[in-house]
C-alpha cells in the first residue's frame, strides 16, 4: 500500500476518534444538548463554516478553469466575490423583511407562502433536489480523483470507495461533533492552500513574474476573453459567467433550523463577518493556483489535479498527503450535509405533504436515506460512464438553479402583479432553457451563455404567465411594509436579530390589545 | 393576580440595555420602559438507540413558542427559577401543554432528520415539559422626533423592532 494511502487512513481514523470523543463528551454532559450548537467563539466558528464551504469545486473545478482559460476564469470569481454584497444590499434587505412577515424558514417555503401556491413548492423542491444531487455528483467525482492520487488505485475503483465512504458516513455517522473535525480540517486546508500560493509566488517572482511567464507561454491567457481569445466580444457569455455565482445561490434550499440560545452570545454575528472576510480571501486563491500551473505544470494531463500536483511539487510527500486527505474529508463533510438536505426535502416536503400525510417518522427517515443511496448509485454510474468535469457539473447545477429561482425572487419583493402562474412559468422556462442550452451546446452557435439565455426566457415566462393568474389579495399592504422597512435608524437595523420576529410580532399585538 | 411562574434570570439590566443600544446608535435616546414576559414550553427529550459507534445517543432540547407554535433547538438546559408575578406583565398562553409536546416531537424529529447521520429515527422520549416565561425589555427610542419601539431579549441581548 502506498504511504499516502496509509496517511489518508490514519487521517480518517484520527477524525473519527476526535468526532467520537467530542460526541461522547457532549452526550455525557448533563446540561448540553445534541444539535443545540456550541459557543466556540467567532473565529473558530468562522473557520468551521469556511471548511464546510470548501468543496470539490474550490480544489478542482476553479483551478482547472484558470489553468485552461487563464484570466477569463476570474469572471466567475468576481461574481462569487461580489454576489453576496449585491445580494445583501439590493435584494437581501427586502427579502429578509418579506421572509419575516411570511414566517418562512427556507427559500422554497418563502416562495410558496409569498405566492400562495403549493405547486410552487413541488416544482421548486424538485428543481432543488436535482441541483443538490448534481452538485453532490461533482463532489463524488472530486473524491474519486483525490483518492486516485492518494491510493494509486484506478479511478473507477477509487470513485467507488470514495462514494461508499461518503454514503456510509452520511447514514451511519450518528452525531459526530463535526465542528471540531471541520475546524482541524479548516486549518490544514487554509495553511496548505496559502502555503502553495506563497511557494508558488516565491518561485515565479510574484504576480508580475507570474504574468510575464504566462505571457511567454501564450499571451492570450492574460486576456479577459479566454485562451486564444475564444470568447472575444461575447458579452452574453461573460455576463452569464459573472451572474451565475452572484445569484445562483439564492435557490439553495438551505433549511434554517431555528436556534434559541439560553445564554448571552454574540458568536454568530461575529462569525458571519469573519466568514465573509475568509470567503473574500479564498475566492481568488484557487484561480491563482490555476494560473501558476500554466507555467509550472505545462504538461499536466488532468487540469482538475492542479492543487494536488502543486502540493506534491512544493511539499514533502507526507504533508501533501495530509493536505489531500483534508480535501477528501472536506468533500465528505460538504457532501453529507447536501445529501441529507436533499433527502429530507424529498421525504418531508414532497412525500409527507403530498403522498402520505400519515407517514411515520421512521418511514420518512427511510425514504430520505433510500434516496441518498439511490443518488450514490446514480452518481457512481454517471461518474464512471460519462464523467463530466467538476467545473461543468457545478456550473450546470448552479445555472439551472439560478435560472429557475432568480426571477421569482426579484418579483416577490418588487412586483405587485406577479402571481403563481407567472412564477411557475418563470421557474420552468428558465430551468428548462438552461438544460437545453447546455446539453445542445447552443452557446457555440448563439454566443449566449446558458445562464443568460435561461434568464431571458425566465423573464419572458413571468410576463406571459402573469395575465393568467391572480395576485394574493394581501400583497399590496405587505409590499409597502417591505419597501419601507423598519422604522428604526440604520445602525440598529443592521444589528436586528431576525429570528426574534415571531416574538416581536406577538408582543406588538399584546401591546396593541392593552 | 399574582401567580407562581418559571422564568429566566435577567442577564441584561436596564442600564446595560441602555449602554449597549447607545453604543450602537449614538444619535438616539432610549427609555427602557418595562419587562414583558413571553411564554415558551421547554421540552427535553431523551434519544435512545444502541448504535455501533455511539451507544446511547443522548438528549435533545427545544422550546416551543406557546403563542405561534414555532420550535427552536436549544444549546443547554435553561437556568430557570420559580417566582411570583403579576398577570399584567405576562402574555397569555395559546398552546396547551399537550399540544406543545406534540409540536415539540414533530420539530425535534425534523431537526434530527436534517442534522443527524442515522438510518433509523432514534426513540424519542419526552423527559421534561415545562412552561416558562422569558423576560423581554420593551424599549422606546427617539431620534430627532422619530419614535420607535424595540423588544430586547433580557437573556441573550438580541433585539428586534416592533
Amino acid at each position: 500500500m502506498k504511504v499516502d494511502a496509509i496517511v489518508f487512513l490514519v487521517y480518517l481514523l484520527g477524525l473519527l476518534v476526535v468526532g467520537i470523543y467530542f460526541s461522547r463528551k457532549a452526550s455525557k454532559s448533563v446540561d448540553n444538548y445534541l444539535l443545540g450548537g456550541r459557543s466556540l467563539g467567532p473565529a473558530v466558528t468562522a473557520l468551521t463554516m469556511q471548511s464546510s464551504a470548501m468543496s470539490g469545486y474550490m480544489f478542482m473545478g476553479g483551478p482547472a478553469l484558470a489553468f485552461q482559460q487563464g484570466w477569463y476564469a476570474l469572471w466567475y470569481a468576481f461574481g462569487d466575490a461580489g454576489g453576496a454584497i449585491v445580494n445583501l444590499s439590493v435584494l437581501g434587505k427586502r427579502m429578509r423583511r418579506m421572509s419575516e412577515i411570511l414566517g418562512a424558514l427556507s427559500p422554497i417555503e418563502y416562495l410558496e407562502k409569498r405566492f400562495d401556491s403549493p405547486a410552487i413548492r413541488i416544482v421548486g423542491s424538485v428543481i432543488s433536489i436535482i441541483f443538490l444531487f448534481g452538485y453532490v455528483f461533482a463532489q463524488f467525482i472530486a473524491s474519486g480523483k483525490a483518492l486516485e492520487q492518494l491510493t494509486g488505485l484506478p479511478y473507477s475503483m477509487a470513485l467507488l470507495i470514495g462514494v461508499g465512504v461518503i454514503i456510509s458516513y452520511t447514514v451511519t455517522g450518528g452525531y459526530l461533533a463535526v465542528v471540531w473535525t471541520d475546524f482541524i480540517q479548516g486549518i490544514i486546508m487554509v495553511v496548505g492552500v496559502v502555503g502553495i500560493a506563497i511557494f508558488g509566488f516565491i518561485n515565479l517572482g510574484g504576480l508580475s513574474g507570474l504574468n510575464e511567464q504566462i505571457a511567454q507561454v501564450d499571451p492570450s491567457y492574460l486576456s479577459p476573453w479566454g485562451k486564444d481569445l475564444a470568447y472575444v466580444g461575447q458579452w452574453g457569455v461573460v455576463l452569464g459567467a459573472v451572474l451565475i455565482y452572484s445569484i445562483g445561490y439564492m435557490g439553495l434550499p438551505h433549511v434554517v433550523v431555528r436556534h434559541m440560545s439560553m445564554k448571552s452570545t454574540k458568536t454568530v454575528k461575529g462569525a458571519i463577518l469573519y466568514a465573509a472576510t475568509w470567503n473574500q480571501l479564498f475566492v481568488f486563491t484557487p484561480y491563482l493556483l490555476g494560473f501558476m500551473a500554466i507555467v509550472l505544470l505545462p504538461n499536466l494531463g488532468d487540469p482538475e489535479m492542479v492543487i494536488p500536483t502543486l502540493a506534491y511539487e512544493f511539499f514533502p510527500g507526507i504533508l501533501a498527503a495530509i493536505l489531500l486527505s483534508a480535501v477528501m474529508a472536506a468533500i465528505m463533510s460538504t457532501s453529507d450535509s447536501i445529501l441529507m438536505q436533499a433527502g429530507t426535502i424529498l421525504s418531508r416536503d414532497i412525500y409527507l405533504r403530498f403522498i402520505d400525510k400519515n407517514a411515520s417518522q421512521n418511514k420518512m427517515v427511510s425514504i430520505s436515506r433510500l434516496s441518498i443511496l439511490a443518488a450514490g448509485v446514480v452518481g457512481v454510474i454517471v461518474a464512471i460512464y460519462q464523467p463530466p468535469s467538476v467545473f461543468g457539473l457545478v456550473i450546470f447545477s448552479f445555472g439551472v438553479l439560478g435560472n429557475s429561482f432568480m426571477v421569482p425572487y426579484v418579483a416577490s419583493v418588487y412586483s405587485k402583479k406577479a402571481n403563481k402562474i407567472g412564477v411557475l412559468c418563470a421557474m420552468i422556462a428558465g430551468g428548462v432553457t438552461n438544460i437545453i442550452w447546455t446539453s445542445m451546446e447552443l452557446q457555440d452557435i448563439t454566443f449566449l451563455h446558458p445562464f443568460l439565455a435561461g434568464l431571458i426566457m425566465s423573464i419572458l415566462g413571468m410576463l406571459v404567465g402573469n395575465p393568467f393568474g391572480k395576485k394574493p389579495l394581501w400583497i399590496d399592504d405587505v409590499l409597502n411594509d417591505v419597501k419601507n422597512g423598519y422604522n428604526v435608524p440604520y445602525s440598529l437595523d443592521k444589528n436586528v436579530s431576525r429570528d426574534l420576529n415571531p416574538e416581536a410580532s406577538n408582543i406588538s399585538k399584546y401591546i396593541d390589545s392593552k | 393576580m399574582a401567580k407562581k411562574i418559571w422564568t429566566n434570570e435577567i442577564q441584561f439590566s436596564k442600564e446595560e440595555v441602555n449602554r449597549l443600544l447607545q453604543q450602537m446608535e449614538k444619535k438616539s435616546r432610549f427609555t427602557i420602559d418595562r419587562l414583558i414576559y413571553y411564554p415558551y414550553y421547554f421540552l427535553e427529550y431523551g434519544l435512545k438507540e444502541k448504535t455501533l459507534l455511539h451507544g446511547k445517543v443522548g438528549k435533545i432540547g427545544c422550546t416551543i413558542d406557546s403563542i405561534s407554535g414555532v420550535g427552536s433547538l436549544i444549546d443547554v438546559s435553561p437556568n430557570l427559577y420559580e417566582t411570583e408575578m403579576e398577570g399584567n406583565e405576562r402574555i397569555d398562553v395559546h398552546l396547551t401543554q399537550k399540544d406543545a409536546a406534540l409540536e415539540g416531537e414533530k420539530f425535534v424529529c425534523k431537526s434530527i432528520s436534517y442534522k443527524m447521520k442515522i438510518l433509523r429515527m432514534p426513540e424519542v422520549e419526552l423527559q421534561k415539559n415545562l412552561l416558562f416565561y422569558r423576560p423581554f425589555w420593551l424599549v422606546r427610542g427617539d431620534r430627532k422626533k422619530k419614535k420607535f419601539l424595540l423588544v430586547f431579549d433580557a437573556v441573550t441581548g438580541k433585539f428586534h423592532p416592533l
